[in-house]
């Protein structure tokens, strides 16, 4: 870890704008494992994903390539969708889009405080850097502040692998530069 | 594929119950019981722990409880179970605690520089308000004693880690701006919840 871990006035601003995919990226420039998953999901061209796992440390990446954290981010945000559909939340893919949004925002603003507590508490091994338990913690966190089920973190790194009816129903929320639903008709359960 | 990882994390949760249960290899005696429809199980995937990226887990963690804001709210008043936020829209406001055997006190605030928050009654920090997170310490009176942490929660208003010592445990919650005012409350509400699950309270 050559960059210090804490967040930094200027990740706060990008949280503050609602800038995932910079706050994500800024996390990934100091190799916060969590920044992996975030950025994979939350990048808006596909190539950025490529080049930062070509060119990144294989150590970091956890010797997997881009087909890899594609699927897992793909997966995470069907994975999304379903958990808020069995808290209760009914939208079309656009209300859907922005949920996920909602949930992305405050799983990061979980992030950055607990990564400030573990910063100035001194917890662990490394200042700043969470462990598999505190990133579990704070994602159950956020995923109940929107009523979605806790089952809905664990089983692959971020949720169990949908099911293929689910991907075929949701996998298109996972887009890259895609912020028009027209034409869409409709979530159907 | 879905049925392995079941029994994967099925596994998990097995070995975590059994890590939380205190039944280690210290034989240690179980102090701490809840209920189970309290408590959070936390489904760490297995193949997580081959990614060594990560920092290291304490084992100063007995359970992690969660009461959900229905609940919350019925036993004390004015409490406000849901908050609304034009960030994020609404969100539930579950307390999640943490229970610990220590804390990560380690510090006191300046008398010389501290400070009133806004949100809270008798609740001091000394901390520059442009900096992320403030230490936070309860004035009685007569001195300052450590409360907790807070911080900018990005949407023009602040949450708040709250550490409260309940006999040999330590518990850890999340207060929002909305229910900061209430924190005595809930400290008792946790206090009296804590206090009988004690497994020993049990016999």
């Amino acid at each position: 870890m050559t960059n210090s871990l804490a967040i930094s006035p200027q990740e706060r601003a990008y949280l503050a704008q609602e800038d995932l995919e910079s706050f994500w990226y800024s996390r990934l420039q100091k190799k916060d494992p969590v920044a992996r998953i975030g950025y994979a999901i939350w990048v808006k061209d596909v190539d950025d994903l490529k080049h930062a796992i070509t060119t990144g440390d294989p150590v970091y990446w956890n010797q997997r390539g881009f087909a890899y954290w594609e699927l897992m981010a793909r997966s995470t945000v069907v994975n999304l969708a379903v958990g808020l559909q069995k808290g209760g939340f009914r939208g079309t893919v656009g209300e859907t889009r922005q949920q996920i949004k909602r949930v992305g925002l405050r799983v990061a603003d979980w992030h950055a405080q607990y990564v400030h507590n573990d910063y100035q508490d001194q917890i662990g091994q490394v200042p700043g850097l969470l462990s598999l338990k505190q990133m579990a913690d704070y994602h159950h966190r956020a995923f109940q502040e929107f009523n979605i089920p806790p089952s809905y973190y664990g089983g692959t790194w971020f949720g169990s692998i949908p099911e293929t009816i689910q991907f075929e129903t949701y996998g298109h929320l996972y887009c890259h530069d895609c912020d028009s639903s027209e034409g869409y008709q409709g979530v159907r359960p | 594929m879905k049925k392995i990882l079941f029994i994967f994390t099925g596994s998990l949760i097995a070995l975590l119950a059994y890590a939380f249960s205190g039944n280690s290899t210290d034989k240690a005696p179980q102090v701490f019981c809840p209920p189970k429809d309290f408590v959070v199980n936390l489904n760490i995937p297995p193949e997580a722990y081959t990614d060594k990226n990560f920092d290291v887990s304490d084992d100063e963690e007995l359970a992690l409880l969660m009461f959900p804001p229905e609940y919350v709210a019925e036993s004390i008043e004015n409490y406000q179970p849901y908050l609304e936020s034009t960030r994020t829209g609404r969100l539930r406001a579950p307390l999640h605690v943490n229970v610990r055997k220590s804390s990560h006190f380690n510090w006191h605030i300046n008398p010389d520089h501290a400070r009133a928050l806004p949100h809270g009654p008798d609740l001091y920090t000394d901390t520059d308000e442009e900096e992320f997170g403030w230490r936070v310490s309860s004035f009685d009176g007569e001195q300052f004693h450590p409360w907790g942490r807070c911080s900018d929660d990005f949407n023009g208003s602040l949450s708040c880690f709250r550490d409260l010592k309940v006999g040999k445990l330590w518990l850890k919650y999340v207060v929002q701006a909305e229910n900061i005012a209430y924190y005595p409350e809930i400290d008792a509400f946790l206090t009296e919840h804590v206090t009988a699950w004690r497994c020993d309270s049990k016999q």
